[in-house]
């Protein structure tokens, strides 16, 4: 296989200030995004799955370059990003688009649908024509009738926003679309909806998708690979059978034990981890996880695990994976 | 007909609901009957504006000044609520019921240590002393799985995280060993293994305490893990309602069939989902005939002219469809063409 990955992350680490002195010392700070390292393929989906504060959002906006690593190297395309200048931003924002979590407060009131899908396309200098017949087109890629175009968003319902929303992120052809929760918002008969959608978008347009959710059942629908995170570390990073299906970190196996399935006979089976999540401020040593961990050693104690390969595109960062 | 008690600790009868609209009322709950046994986790499900939660409020008789009980009784404990004045209302609040919410955070006063709004119930309700009541306000943090909750009872809710805020949230329902515990959305709002704990915790108090439950939820997985009967919303009416074992293996309403097929799985992957075509409409403007007609794709003739009511199948099991009888292969076939 000679394709060349679209997006490529080595080491990235992104740090936060917490207090700072009067002179813009860094008296504490948190580590947001620990030394991800990953790869994603053109046309392919990588979900990106965890808990609250374990750096998943962060680390979408790294990749949309719109926060700054604090150490290691972004590649989109072949190309490092990671430091470039904001006049040579400009052409990357077509490539990468976003869509967001909340399509009420994504979506600009008093702006028509019409004109919010094609707000990225006059930015980029197209014509009067072209955004037209773009527009008309991604309405009907997202299966909003050419009709509502003239309507603004409080017209609509959950679902019909984030079609607008998909359809603005559509709008520039871009090579990768970040969906940061891009369902959790919605109903589930809306969110089945919306699923569809975007699987139906990537078959028809091969784009690259990076779908970060805290929801395992939407990540394993949507995703090829999964990357699960926790405190700012991927712990664990697979194709989506092998993950769901074997999955080799504790956290992994808990965190899919714990989700409650609507089937009766399973009552009662979940896996309780004990515990908090730690605070990213105030993290553990050695293993973020050790201390809600039930295989926890001395060594996990003491060094945190490397994430390493255990089988053919299966990588783990644990010291007893399985 | 209650799975674990043999009488009714809560009986809402014929309950319909309406709200001050720009054009006059608005109807948000139609007709709404059933019954929690003591010691029983019964489960409302469903999506936005389905009605769940105005029923909740409608029983703690916190509907506002804009909302109205236009019929029916809501009786706890051999005592019609409806008939009370808000005076006792408050009463019976946070003392034979007690409530939980999505985000305890805006449930909790943030300028009180968190162990003086536990003993506050006590005082509030009961002839407690200040020195009693923090005592054993301690203990039900304990009993809640807070770990050191003798300092812990100092801090204030700014400094626990949102599992510990729903914790001191269930010792305070447990303070006054209230029968009834209403519970909307407890576990929305938390991370996912955060959802496994506090479950437990609530089934641990209903085994322990004899606590009945009503917990109200858009998530079928916690239905399946939690309840022993569930009624099934949609559009201000109850549209399914059966033991959660006969509904998850034989859901009967179309609505719920669809719904429950409409989840994406962790454990299993599946290449299109099932889906409910178009939204739940809003109480100002509901379909005539079945109110899920314009989405159902099995939806004849008959289902758009009269409002069809809710039928007994079997034992216990009920199903506002007038399409009961028929064959399924029908729905599984409009399922077909939905893909």
């Amino acid at each position: 296989m000679t394709v060349a990955p679209i997006l490529k992350l080595q080491g990235v680490t992104k740090d936060f200030t917490v207090t700072s002195s009067a002179f813009g010392k860094v008296l504490s700070s948190l580590r947001a995004v620990n030394d991800v390292t990953l790869e994603v393929m053109p046309g392919e989906t990588l979900g990106i799955v965890g808990e609250s504060g374990c750096g998943k959002t962060t680390l979408g906006r790294l990749i949309l370059r719109l926060t700054q690593a604090t150490e290691g190297r972004i590649e989109f395309q072949g190309r490092d990003i990671t430091r470039l200048p904001p006049g040579q931003m400009r052409d990357l924002r077509r490539e990468i688009q976003i869509v967001f979590q909340d399509p009420y407060s994504s979506l600009n009131p008093r702006m028509k649908v019409r004109d919010i899908i094609a707000e990225p396309l006059e930015n980029f200098g197209a014509g009067r024509r072209e955004i037209q017949a773009r527009v008309d087109e991604v309405m009907d890629i997202v299966k909003l009738p050419i009709a509502y175009a003239d309507r603004y968003p409080h017209a609509f319902s959950g679902g019909q926003r984030q079609r607008i929303g998909i359809a603005r992120a559509l709008a520039l052809k871009p090579k990768l679309i970040v969906c940061d929760e891009a369902v959790s918002a919605l109903d589930v008969s809306v969110q089945a909806q919306i699923l569809n959608l975007l699987s139906d978008i990537q078959r028809q347009t091969n784009v690259t998708l990076v779908f970060i959710s805290h929801n395992l059942g939407v990540i394993r629908f949507l995703s090829h690979r999964v990357a699960v995170m926790y405190l700012g570390r991927i712990v664990e990073l697979a194709p989506e059978a092998a993950l769901f299906d074997a999955p080799q970190h504790p956290y992994t196996r808990a965190l899919i034990s714990a989700i409650p399935e609507p089937d009766v006979s399973r009552r009662g089976q979940r896996q309780v981890l004990e515990g908090d999540i730690p605070s990213p401020i105030d993290p553990p040593p050695g293993c973020p996880f050790h201390l809600r961990c039930p295989k926890a050693q001395e060594q996990c104690r003491n060094a945190a695990p490397k994430l390493q390969g255990i089988a053919p595109r299966h990588s783990v960062a644990c010291h007893f994976p399985g | 007909m209650t799975a674990r008690g043999q009488t009714n600790l809560l009986t809402v009868e014929g309950v319909s609901v309406s709200f001050d609209g720009l054009h006059g009322p608005v109807q948000v709950l139609d007709d709404i009957n059933f019954t929690i046994g003591s010691g029983e986790i019964v489960g409302i499900v469903g999506e936005s504006g389905s009605g769940k939660s105005v029923t909740s409020l409608a029983v703690m008789g916190l509907l506002g000044a804009q909302g109205k009980i236009d019929s029916g009784r809501i009786v706890l404990d051999g005592a019609d609520l409806t008939a009370l004045t808000h005076k006792e209302m408050r009463g019976v609040r946070g003392r034979d019921v007690a409530m939980i919410f999505q985000e305890p955070s805006t449930s909790l006063n943030p300028v009180l240590p968190v162990g003086f709004q536990i003993a506050e119930v006590l005082t509030e309700h009961f002839d407690t002393s200040a020195a009693e009541a923090r005592k054993k306000a301690i203990a039900l943090m304990d009993r809640v799985g807070i770990p050191a909750a003798g300092s812990r009872a100092d801090d204030y809710p700014h400094q626990l995280s949102g599992g510990m805020k729903q914790r001191i949230m269930i010792a305070m329902a447990l303070a006054c060993r209230s029968k009834l515990l209403i519970a909307d959305e407890p576990t929305t709002a938390l991370d996912v293994t955060i959802q496994a704990q506090i479950l437990s915790l609530i089934s641990d108090l209903r085994n322990d305490y004899g606590m009945a439950v009503l917990l109200i939820t858009h998530d079928m997985g916690v239905i399946a893990e939690m309840a022993d009967r569930v009624i099934v919303m949609y559009a201000g009416q109850v549209v399914e309602q059966s033991p959660a074992d006969s509904l998850f293996q034989h859901p009967l309403h179309p609505y719920t069939r669809l719904l429950l097929r409409s989840i994406p799985s962790a454990r299993s992957k599946q290449a299109v989902l099932p889906m409910i075509e178009g939204t739940t409409p809003p109480p100002t403007d509901l379909p005539g005939g079945c109110r899920f007609h314009p989405r159902c794709p099995i939806a004849a003739d008959l289902c758009r002219d009269g409002t069809p009511s809710l039928q007994t199948v079997g034992s216990n099991h009920a199903a506002r469809c007038k399409r009961l009888d028929e064959d399924y292969s029908l729905l599984d076939a409009g399922l077909g063409v939905a893909l």
